[in-house]
């Protein structure tokens, strides 16, 4: 759910139904840790096609018995060796740790930030306002909640406008060394090249893949 | 008890926890400015709810901070000295062994985590007890030992209570 929500708010989701299953992102390395680990890997996309196949609900997700996608298990999938009455509910820093580094919500906050520049307005206040419309099933942020975000929109916009070239680019075009290892980089470009198209005009592009 | 105090489960192989690392770019001076950011927001929402599961949350990203350091130490086995190994024998430089978990429970115990658990599987043995047996023992029986006498020689085995169980066993016959 968490990450389907991220997904459609960053207007990554791939809404086509039915048809084959889908590998998501996982830390690289997790399945040849485990006896008879090696299987074919994750498929990286290199169109906007195909990332909207990647991008399809966590419904989809390929799933293995003896190892659960990492991205659900911290957020305590059960294992469906069997039934499940009440899910287990835990809140722990784990799950804190995948919000900020799975890639999934890297590339989601990507997304949604470049929404956030293209379609929420021009002043900061627009921006807020559109985000949390989004994120927030309609409502719009109270005045009491405003200044909060106003300063978390612009950290970010500032991060991204006039933070440290080198680390901007690295952050916002997703050029993932760890990814390069025989993980999929394209979807990050691709999503990276929107970002900074739009966030930082007349920056570097090329470096894409 | 409060959500707050929930288990870490560290995964025996590879990292011990996953998504450790933040995404080239991302500093730890930014990341700081959003987890406050997020704290923020938080701190509004509990002040609105009155829900312990938001203050639990706030502290979770806290520690989750905290960990992206305080993690890679802790598995870094490199600075222990030799005496180290010879006490816990030498399983205890390969990451996943039972011998390495305990030494990492020394080492948890001894910068104030206040519960630990290690387990060890594979006791149930349908043939070749003398065998398997002697396998399974030499594999915990000496860093187990190492433990206790690693947590006394540091004075912390005073204030540490240890228990130890089983849910399974067999007789000498089978």
């Amino acid at each position: 759910m968490i990450r389907d929500q991220a997904l459609a708010l960053s207007g990554l989701l791939g809404e086509s139904i039915g048809g084959p299953s889908v590998k998501p992102y996982q830390p690289a390395g997790l399945w040849e840790e485990i006896a008879g680990g090696a299987m074919s890997a994750y498929k990286g996309a290199t169109s906007r096609t195909e990332v909207l196949i990647l991008c399809r609900r966590s419904l989809y997700t390929f799933w293995r018995r003896t190892i659960h996608p990492p991205g659900m298990e911290v957020f305590d999938v059960p294992s469906r060796e069997t039934c499940t009455v009440r899910r287990e509910r835990t809140n722990t820093p784990l799950q804190a740790l995948a919000l900020m580094n799975d890639l999934t919500y890297v590339e989601a906050a990507r997304a949604l930030g470049r929404r956030l520049i293209r379609e929420g307005g021009s002043t900061d206040d627009d921006r807020v306002a559109f985000g949390f419309r989004l994120s927030a099933f309609g409502w719009l942020p109270r005045d009491d909640r405003l200044p909060a975000c106003r300063e978390a929109e612009h950290g970010g916009l500032a991060f991204v406008r006039i933070g440290d070239g080198e680390l901007r680019s690295a952050y916002l075009r997703g050029n993932d060394l760890e990814l390069e290892k025989g993980r999929p980089t394209s979807v990050q470009a691709i999503v990276g090249k929107w970002v900074l198209a739009d966030a930082a005009p007349g920056s570097e592009v090329s470096g894409c893949r | 008890m409060p959500t707050r105090h929930q288990g870490v489960r560290f995964r025996g192989v590879g990292d011990p926890v996953l998504y450790l690392s933040n995404s080239p770019g991302m500093s730890q001076d930014t990341r700081r400015h959003i987890l406050d950011d997020i704290a923020r927001l938080n701190e509004l929402k509990q002040s609105e709810f009155g829900d312990p599961e938001i203050t639990t949350r706030i502290a979770q990203y806290e520690l989750a901070f905290r960990m992206q350091t305080s993690v890679p130490e802790l598995t870094d086995t490199s600075r222990e000295p030799e005496h180290i190994f010879c006490l816990y024998g030498e399983d205890a430089r390969q990451r996943g062994t039972y011998a390495s978990h305990c030494l990492m429970a020394r080492k948890l115990v001894e910068r104030g985590v206040r519960f630990v658990q290690l387990f060890h599987r594979g006791w149930d043995q349908h043939k070749d007890l003398p065998g398997d047996l002697r396998v399974q023992c030499q594999s915990t029986d000496q860093a187990t030992a190492a433990l206790i006498l690693d947590l006394e020689q540091r004075g912390l085995l005073d204030e540490t209570l240890i228990v130890w169980g089983g849910e399974f066993g067999r007789t000498t016959y089978c």
